[in-house]
């Protein structure tokens, strides 16, 4: 009994566990984090170790050096989060006792709003029934050919589209339809929606959605003014403000 | 790569087990009860690793049941150990055909235990360790898989983590031996085997008695067994006679030991001081051994000495004891014989051919005429043999005129009664002769085959000289009848030695004669009990039974919950007007419903319940709840 007691402490003794978030965590949608033990006992492997983390069990069965699990957690509400403490705990050797530790963390991770589709369709409400963008004619010289014009002069060689030129013996060129759109600069606190997280979900699915359409996006919230832009850090800036946001 | 499932490994690890535990204890129970908890126990492995099916667990408690209750039927307060092992066996194979859980695995594990500790009563040899080793580790093995199991049943590991987890677990009981053996040490030992308190059922070895029947030693002499190990220097072989009685009357076919008090008090032997330590395994007797001539034992209580320098204590020697013994080694007992008719006396119905064999070596010379008589047996026409002994009512006439064959005992009672016949005072002395030194361990192993009778002669002026008239056995005889001590079962021997010598603790016993005094009186009223007993448990039977009888019919007439929500169901769509007919299935009767309403609502029970229905996922208690509440909530909104 007593040396299964000590077997057990000194199984869960020495083991150094590492926790990574994802950059984006969106409230109410699972998001995995990353849990990595090591064990600093230079030849005696770890059994049967159990993580508690916001009340979610994972189970490590055996490894010697280091082990790493995902897990999916799902938090239902924005904001600052912090991961204040891990539970290890380990019924090892025989079930006799659990012993259990706790590591002390200070990880701080923020989650979004939960995004929510449906912004565009409440802003073109009024406007137009089709809830569809329209289909983006902006001239560029990156995106897809719209249409073949008569040549200007000064267009670089590479946009005379050959095949037309030589069916109408006029020099033609390909006409091109740009990436980015129109820069969008959402006024957030004009926007007229009653229920704050309704609005705040709407704003979220909206900016994320435009990003991906390559559609510069800004924001005014709180008096502050976030030009439009299309950068990752960008992004996270405009979530992190709406994950923090208070009525004031 | 591979994996291997946790329960899997759990699974063979306990079937090792099992396995080892009918090794272990299949000697001590009866073969009855053995073929059925093995056949059992097969079937449980067919069921596990062959050919899955299941067995309703309540049918199994209820054989196990009646398996208790017959086997307690025969228990008596003398034997409560082998009707126990007998339905803990039974217990065992039933525990291991049931669908296991992690209290079921638990319960297999402590059921063992109990048959190993039971099963040590009957054999505490050297076997029983490596047993003990092997059962320590597959155990500690199996309780760390079963943690494995317990957390996590679905889980499975690659094989070299497997092994890995073996190989590394294996360190707990490799520590936990030198700790055990610290305590084992600490903490008060006993010269039984572990738990020998209900009564032994270890038989006795046989040994001398102060009654010597003829043919008695050679009873003695087929059984190999060790009756004594001394721990002492290595003496010439001419020297090994290990005193234990002198026999003086002798009648017919037999001796006996009586008391004679010598009137002279000086009685003295001289010679070389030998110092020996015995330790004596259990017998039949009450007398203690020591080298010829022993003149002192110490060491254990209540020893009286004779005259004659033998020993004995008035208890039955039924524990293995260790005493200390001085002897002085001589052939000569210096006596002045004052009581000499005695040792003249005897048998009425001696023949005339013996009293005319006699008087052939009759000679002024005392010690002349008995060494005549010593060389007529041991160098004549006698034969040593074990077979074929004399039996008839005068077995002496019968060896020494007729079959002219025999043992130590016909040797030794010709030489006592020839000499007997010509006036020289004689007497018959049982010990041993010989034994095997182990140089392992310094100390002779004395065997029962050793025992052996010769001869004390009584010359004036010189007193009782030893003569030993049987010739030496021939070397076929040593073949055929005393198994050849090899070097290795030397070497296991030194390891009993030293359990013997290092680990009993001898003062023990009187607290544990104490015990079995108190045992003593309990066992009085067991008649009376066991009449008792036997009404008593026939009624058990017979009420259990009924009870399960009823309860299986109760528990048949019972519908399942599948059955009991289809039934709510059916009543509940009768009740909103929509009847499903009995052969129809629920997606039919979904379609058929235009009431978009009730529809919907039913959907879902529907695709709830067939996930059950089609997986043949078995709805227990809970589900049943959720079910309930789900048709609960179907209704029309008016």
């Amino acid at each position: 009994m007593a040396i299964s007691g000590f077997f057990g402490r000194f199984n869960i003794t020495r083991i150094k566990c590492n926790v990574e978030f994802p950059n984006e965590i969106y409230a109410n949608n699972d998001f995995p984090i990353s849990i990595n033990l090591n064990n600093e006992k230079p030849s005696y492997p770890v059994f049967l170790i159990k993580i508690k983390i916001y009340n979610k069990l994972i189970l490590f069965p055996f490894f010697e050096k280091e082990d790493k699990k995902l897990v999916n957690i799902n938090i239902p509400k924005r904001g600052k989060y912090v991961l204040d403490k891990i539970e290890i705990s380990s019924p090892f050797p025989f079930n006799f006792f659990v012993r259990y530790y706790v590591f002390k963390k200070n990880i701080e991770f923020i989650v979004f709003p939960e995004p929510k589709r449906g912004f565009m369709e409440y802003l073109f409400d009024r406007k137009s029934k089709k809830g569809e963008f329209e289909i983006n004619t902006k001239k560029g010289y990156e995106g897809e050919m719209i249409s073949i014009k008569d040549y200007i002069l000064g267009t670089p060689l590479k946009y005379i589209d050959w095949k037309s030129t030589a069916k109408t013996g006029i020099l033609k060129i390909k006409e091109l339809s740009s990436f980015i759109d129109r820069p969008i600069i959402i006024d957030f606190d004009s926007i007229f929606i009653k229920n704050l997280e309704e609005k705040i979900s709407l704003v979220t699915f909206f900016i994320l959605d435009s990003i991906k359409r390559n559609i510069p996006v800004g924001l005014k919230i709180n008096k502050k003014i976030f030009k439009p832009e299309m950068s990752l850090i960008h992004k996270i800036n405009l979530l992190t403000e709406l994950a923090l946001y208070e009525k004031v | 790569m591979k994996k291997y499932s946790i329960e899997n490994v759990l699974k063979i690890l306990s079937y090792s087990i099992g396995f080892e535990i009918f090794l272990f204890s299949f000697r001590n129970v009866s073969i009855l009860y053995l073929s059925i908890s093995l056949i059992i126990f097969i079937f449980a492995i067919y069921k596990d690793f062959i050919k899955y099916f299941s067995i309703n667990r309540n049918l199994l408690n209820f054989i196990a049941i009646i398996f208790i209750v017959l086997i307690f039927m025969r228990i008596t307060l003398s034997d409560i150990i082998t009707p126990a092992l007998e339905s803990l066996l039974v217990l065992l194979s039933i525990k291991f055909i049931e669908d296991k859980e992690t209290r079921d695995y638990l319960q297999i594990f402590l059921i063992s235990i109990l048959i190993f500790t039971g099963a040590t009563i009957f054999s505490f040899e050297i076997s029983f360790i490596v047993y003990f080793l092997i059962f320590i580790f597959l155990l500690n093995l199996t309780i760390v898989f079963l943690t494995y199991f317990s957390q996590d049943k679905k889980l499975s590991l690659k094989f070299n983590e497997i092994t890995k987890i073996i190989y590394k677990t294996t360190l707990i009981p490799l520590i936990s031996f030198p700790v055990t053996v610290f305590l084992f040490f600490a903490l008060p030992r006993t010269p039984y085997p572990l738990f020998n308190f209900f009564g032994s059922t270890l038989t006795a070895r046989s040994g001398f008695t102060e009654n010597v029947k003829l043919g008695t030693v050679s009873d003695i002499q087929e059984d190999n067994s060790i009756i004594f190990r001394v721990s002492t220097e290595k003496i010439d072989d001419d020297y090994l006679y290990w005193r234990g009685i002198t026999l003086e009357y002798f009648e017919g076919n037999e001796w006996s030991d009586i008391d004679i008090t010598s009137n002279d008090k000086k009685i003295k032997v001289e010679g070389r001081i030998v110092n020996q330590t015995i330790y004596l395994e259990p017998y039949a007797g009450n007398y203690l051994f020591g080298l010829d001539k022993p003149v002192n034992i110490t060491n254990f209580r209540n020893i009286y000495k004779k005259d004659d320098f033998t020993f004995y204590t008035k208890e039955i020697l039924s524990n293995k004891i260790r005493y200390e013994v001085k002897s002085i080694m001589t052939d000569i007992i210096e006596e002045k014989l004052t009581q000499d008719k005695y040792y003249l006396e005897l048998p009425e119905n001696l023949s005339k051919e013996i009293r005319n064999l006699s008087l052939n070596f009759n000679d002024e010379n005392k010690l002349d005429a008995v060494r005549k008589v010593e060389n007529f047996l041991k160098n004549g026409e006698y034969k040593y043999s074990l077979k074929n002994l004399p039996t008839s009512k005068n077995p002496i006439d019968e060896f020494l005129f007729k079959t002219k064959e025999g043992n130590c005992e016909y040797f030794a009672t010709s030489m006592a009664i020839i000499l007997r016949v010509l006036g020289i005072p004689s007497r018959v002395v049982a010990g041993y002769r010989g034994g095997v030194y182990n140089d392992l361990g310094n100390y002779y192993i004395v065997r029962q085959s050793d025992a052996h009778l010769w001869v004390e002669v009584y010359i004036d002026n010189i007193g009782w000289i030893r003569f030993d008239p049987t010739p030496s056995i021939p070397s076929e005889e040593l073949i055929l009848n005393r198994k050849k001590l090899t070097k290795f079962s030397l070497f296991l021997d030194t390891i009993n030695y030293y359990y013997n010598t290092l680990i009993i603790n001898y003062d023990l016993e009187k607290q544990i004669s104490l015990f079995n005094k108190i045992r003593e009186g309990f066992k009085k009223p067991e008649i009376k009990i066991s009449v008792n007993l036997k009404k008593l448990s026939s009624s058990i039977i017979i009420t259990f039974s009924f009870i399960f009888l009823l309860f299986f019919i109760i528990k048949s007439k019972k519908r399942s919950y599948e059955e009991r929500i289809l039934n709510i169901f059916n009543k509940k769509m009768e009740k909103l007007g929509i009847k499903k007919k009995k052969n129809e299935g629920l997606e039919e009767f979904l379609q058929k419903i235009e009431n978009q309403e009730i529809k919907e609502s039913i959907k879902n029970f529907v695709i709830k319940f067939e996930e059950f229905y089609y997986k043949d996922k078995k709805i227990n208690k809970e589900d049943y709840i959720i079910f309930k509440k789900l048709l609960s909530e179907v209704r029309i909104s008016s």
